[in-house]
């Protein structure tokens, strides 16, 4: 990483989803599979999924990486960021199949590119800090973006899991968002 | 010039892939005309990166690698995968307008789910209003043509509205253009007065 002082340390997974790209790398996305499919299956299962179901998403998901490594742009979005996208559409298909969903969110399997988005260095300095930022965040606003992540529920019902009301959950929310965006925007 | 937006814990949720896909829909529609939001989502896409980063990795079977390792070379199988209509030409495409009351028609884009949620576009003649209701469950609305207005403010195209629980309005096409939007609902609502039976196949009670 570029700022040695991240709390948390990044995972370079660019490089390796590089090599899978360039020369169908098998070293390359084992050492990606040792890194994300024991994350993905955690994620999933800390959203609620069962274990049979938090493993087959999670290979699915690095299949998936492997079969789409030549559309990832390094200077659009850290390999967890888009790793984490394909988990994310992968998991509404299959939830959509289990008739619990019906219909998808944009299709769209690229991230969004953040604006001023444009270089490797760029990308790389924005994971490193939001990483930061998310650190020193409040553990009230900490606390709302979790729920955001691992409750399949609506934000009304953020409410009641915290016992506060939900304009103070959206006040949190807006307060965690402004903050990792001035850290992310932020020139040093 | 957009200026309802959804809060940002929709668009976070959002790009958790937590909100009700059917809410989903309705701000992918507003994200394709607002730039500001999806940087918002962009944020959100990449505190998911960070999450996934965070987790405390839990082992998969032994064999997990190798049984994933043996379906690389396996032919993809074809991505069958259409676009997503965000656009009114799109969404109505197929689609059957049904006069649901005096200056107001509906078209189902998808019925109710299993998060007892529907989705519908809704077009209201110019100066019509809904009858006053109020929500049991959320809803969110982007118009795509024309603008109505209700106590919460004036809606033009692009804007997205966010009704919670509770909301009580009384939304009212401006006059000059007909206005349509599209609403996804979630549960049931219920009308205050005498339009009620006029508009049961929108309000679905
Ligand atoms: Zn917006």
């Amino acid at each position: 990483m570029t700022e040695s002082r991240d709390p948390i340390a990044v995972f370079d997974g660019a490089a390796l989803i590089g090599a899978i790209a360039a020369r169908s790398d098998r070293a390359a996305f084992a050492a990606l599979f040792e890194y994300y499919a024991p994350r993905l299956k955690a994620y999933l299962l800390r959203l609620g999924a069962d274990s049979a179901f938090a493993e087959e998403i999670a290979q699915d998901t690095m299949l998936m990486v492997w079969r789409k490594a030549a559309l990832f742009d390094p200077a659009r979005a850290n390999a967890s960021t888009w790793i984490f996208t394909i988990l994310r559409n992968l998991r509404i298909d299959a939830l959509r199949r289990a008739r619990l969903a019906v219909v998808e969110l944009d299709p769209t399997e690229e991230p969004i590119a953040p604006p001023g988005a444009d270089s490797v260095l760029d990308a790389a300095k924005r994971a490193g800090r939001l990483r930061a930022a998310l650190t020193s965040l409040p553990p009230d606003q900490a606390e709302v973006i979790r729920l955001s992540f691992f409750d399949d529920r609506p934000h009304a019902e953020i409410e009641r899991a915290l016992g506060i009301p939900l304009g103070t959950v959206k006040s949190r929310l807006r307060l965690a968002v402004a903050k990792l965006r001035s850290a992310l925007e932020g020139d040093e | 010039m957009i200026r309802h937006h959804p809060a940002d814990t929709t668009l976070v949720a959002y790009a958790a892939g937590t909100l009700a896909p059917l809410h989903g829909r309705v701000v992918a529609v507003h994200l394709t005309q607002c730039a500001a939001c999806r940087a918002v989502m962009a944020v959100g896409e990449e505190l998911g990166g960070a999450v996934l980063d965070t987790m405390a990795p839990v082992a998969l079977g032994a064999d997990a690698l190798a049984h994933t390792l043996a379906r690389l070379d396996l032919a993809a199988p074809e991505s069958a995968q259409e676009t997503t209509a965000m656009t009114l030409e799109a969404l109505t495409r197929g689609g059957r307008w049904r006069r649901v009351g005096p200056g107001v028609r509906l078209m189902k884009l998808v019925p109710r789910d299993a998060t007892g949620t529907r989705l519908d576009l809704v077009r209201v003649s110019p100066g019509t209003a809904l009858p006053r209701h109020d929500h049991r469950g959320a809803e969110m609305t982007c118009l795509l043509k024309g603008a109505f207005a209700d106590k919460l403010g004036e809606y033009h195209m692009g804007d997205l509205e966010e009704g919670d629980v509770g909301l009580d309005h009384e939304p009212r096409a401006l006059d000059g253009e007909e206005c349509i939007c599209i609403i996804a609902t979630t549960g049931y609502l219920r009308a205050h007065g005498l339009f009620t039976r006029m508009l049961q196949p929108l309000f679905g009670i």
